[in-house]
């Protein structure tokens, strides 16, 4: 029999002889996994969203009087050179007041007076990303056209959503902090209440002549089990949590949120989540080992 | 000196400068030879028994078991020269949750011996014990004597040439204590040697051999040396 094989049957053998202690290993892990990824799944929907409800930073800049073509297209030139404009079109006075007309429909008490009253104007459409400094910045720059009377930019409610956004942002970073303090203290326990109830067992099989590493193998495959069903189990539950829960939740905030259904963990965070539940377990594995084993050398 | 299975010269184990736990030991032990230490609480058994099995390393002095310098055993060959010496504890190290049969077999499991091997053994070594009928019963369920009488076939099966035993009667009634050290004469018999470290006067008394008697980590009394 290959040493490989007999540290498998050690280690299936190990299973059958504290199945408790392997059950509650496992459920530890998956509590802490299911913690870490409650958070993890929450902030990539939150992300989804706010990536959703990101608002389109927009401009309106209004033309001087009889400006000719030329003029509009190399100012509109100008424009776009500048960083952080995408897109610029030009819309002339007759559209505005169109426009307008159609906004209004019939809440208009009478037809509006004639495009004379509107300016010409170029729309902006910038980049998700500018901040509201950018965007005053740029305001400034573009306010010194010559073809330009006026422009306009929603800098001050962009400031207040970057804003509460951030504040979001560092909400969230303090609960990562103190979940994975919490976690932290609950692997601390998993790992002690490991190493007290096999301390004996390692300490007897040294005494008989083990080896470290007929000790140590069967340790590894223990954790690497419990730490691939810990994980894997975390993870089935957050998937059921998530069909059950959070698409109910999502059809029924749809009209506000904009989203039918929630995402999952990402490829990434599924990787993420199964490596912590098993280096979690792995050095359960391993404290148990050195705390024990090297006082029976 | 070829004959001698323990030899041991200058012994000493110092826990501070001026704390010792063991002082300038010197005795020997011939193959198949049976012998007990002995002394009152502290003398110093235990600790000569664990620098004999190397659990615990001498400050000083020489330790040759079976021509193996134990004193400058270096860590990664303590398993296999515990392979050579088997120990039985007078609390009995059994795993509670192995049956009597995987208890026993442990030694040979982890010198990678085939089943049919380990089962050939395990049976003989339980019946030399008079625990075969009991070899898928769980150590919780026999009594002190069988208990000790489990760890001993634990620590033979592997055919050591010398067997220690710290207090193996210490938890035992005087009859089991009786029926444990006759069990130890017939595996002396079978050419191991033994050596036992024991305050039961009376247990030396009706099984006369060598004594060696500690006081204070120092040897003051070795009588009746083959």
């Amino acid at each position: 029999m290959s040493t490989r094989l007999r540290a498998i049957k050690r280690t299936w053998k190990n299973f059958k002889r504290h199945p408790l202690l392997h059950l509650a290993s496992i459920s530890t892990i998956s509590a802490s996994c299911l913690i870490l990824g409650g958070f993890l799944l929450c902030s990539r929907n939150f992300e989804n969203l706010a990536e959703k409800t990101n608002p389109n930073v927009t401009g309106t800049v209004y033309l001087r009087e009889n400006l000719s073509e030329g003029q509009i297209a190399e100012l509109k030139e100008r424009i776009l050179s500048q960083d952080n404009v995408m897109k610029v079109s030009f819309k002339p006075k007759k559209k505005v007041a169109d426009e307008l007309q159609i906004f209004l429909g019939s809440n208009a008490g009478e037809v509006l007076p004639g495009a004379e009253l509107f300016p010409d104007l170029i729309e902006l459409e910038l980049n998700k990303n500018t901040s509201a400094q950018d965007l005053i910045a740029l305001k400034t720059v573009i306010s010194r056209e010559p073809e330009i009377t006026e422009v306009d930019f929603s800098e001050d409610w962009l400031a207040q959503y970057k804003k509460v956004r951030g504040l979001l942002s560092g909400i969230g970073w303090t609960l990562m902090i103190a979940l994975v303090l919490g976690c932290s203290f609950i692997i601390a326990n998993f790992m002690g209440m490991r190493h007290q109830s096999r301390k004996e067992e390692i300490e007897i099989v040294q005494l008989i002549g083990a080896e470290r590493s007929f000790v140590l193998t069967p340790f590894i495959w223990e954790g690497l089990i419990e730490g691939i069903l810990g994980s894997g189990a975390a993870m089935a539950i957050l998937l059921i949590g998530k069909w059950l829960l959070g698409d109910l939740l999502a059809s029924q905030w749809n009209a506000i949120l904009g989203t039918s259904s929630w995402l999952f963990l990402s490829f990434g965070q599924m990787i993420l989540l199964g490596f912590i539940g098993i280096t979690t377990a792995l050095l359960g594995s391993f404290t148990v080992f050195l705390k024990t084993a090297e006082r029976f050398r | 000196m070829a004959q001698k299975m323990v030899h041991i010269r200058g012994l000493g184990v110092r826990y501070s400068a001026s704390r010792y736990a063991l002082r300038n030991i010197n005795f020997d032990l011939d193959r198949g030879e049976f012998a007990y230490i002995t002394g009152s609480n502290g003398a110093g058994k235990t600790t000569l028994l664990k620098i004999l099995f190397a659990m615990e390393r001498a400050s000083e002095g020489n330790i040759l078991v079976n021509n193996r310098d134990v004193s400058e055993l270096p860590k990664n060959q303590v398993y296999q020269y515990r392979r050579e010496v088997g120990f039985v504890f007078q609390d009995f190290k059994l795993l509670p949750d192995l049956t009597i049969y995987d208890n026993v077999a442990l030694p040979l499991e982890i010198r990678k011996m085939t089943p049919g091997e380990v089962d050939h053994r395990v049976r003989g070594v339980l019946s030399l014990v008079g625990l075969g009928d009991r070899a898928h019963d769980f150590p919780q369920t026999l009594s002190g004597g069988e208990q000790q009488r489990v760890a001993i076939a634990r620590s033979i099966i592997g055919r050591p040439s010398l067997l220690l035993a710290d207090e193996p009667t210490g938890n035992l009634d005087s009859a089991t204590a009786r029926d444990i050290m006759s069990l130890f004469l017939e595996i002396n018999d079978m050419g191991t040697t033994v050596l036992i470290a024991t305050h039961d006067e009376g247990l030396m008394d009706e099984f006369p051999a060598r004594t060696i008697r500690l006081q204070g980590g120092q040897v003051v009394q070795d009588r009746g040396q083959a």
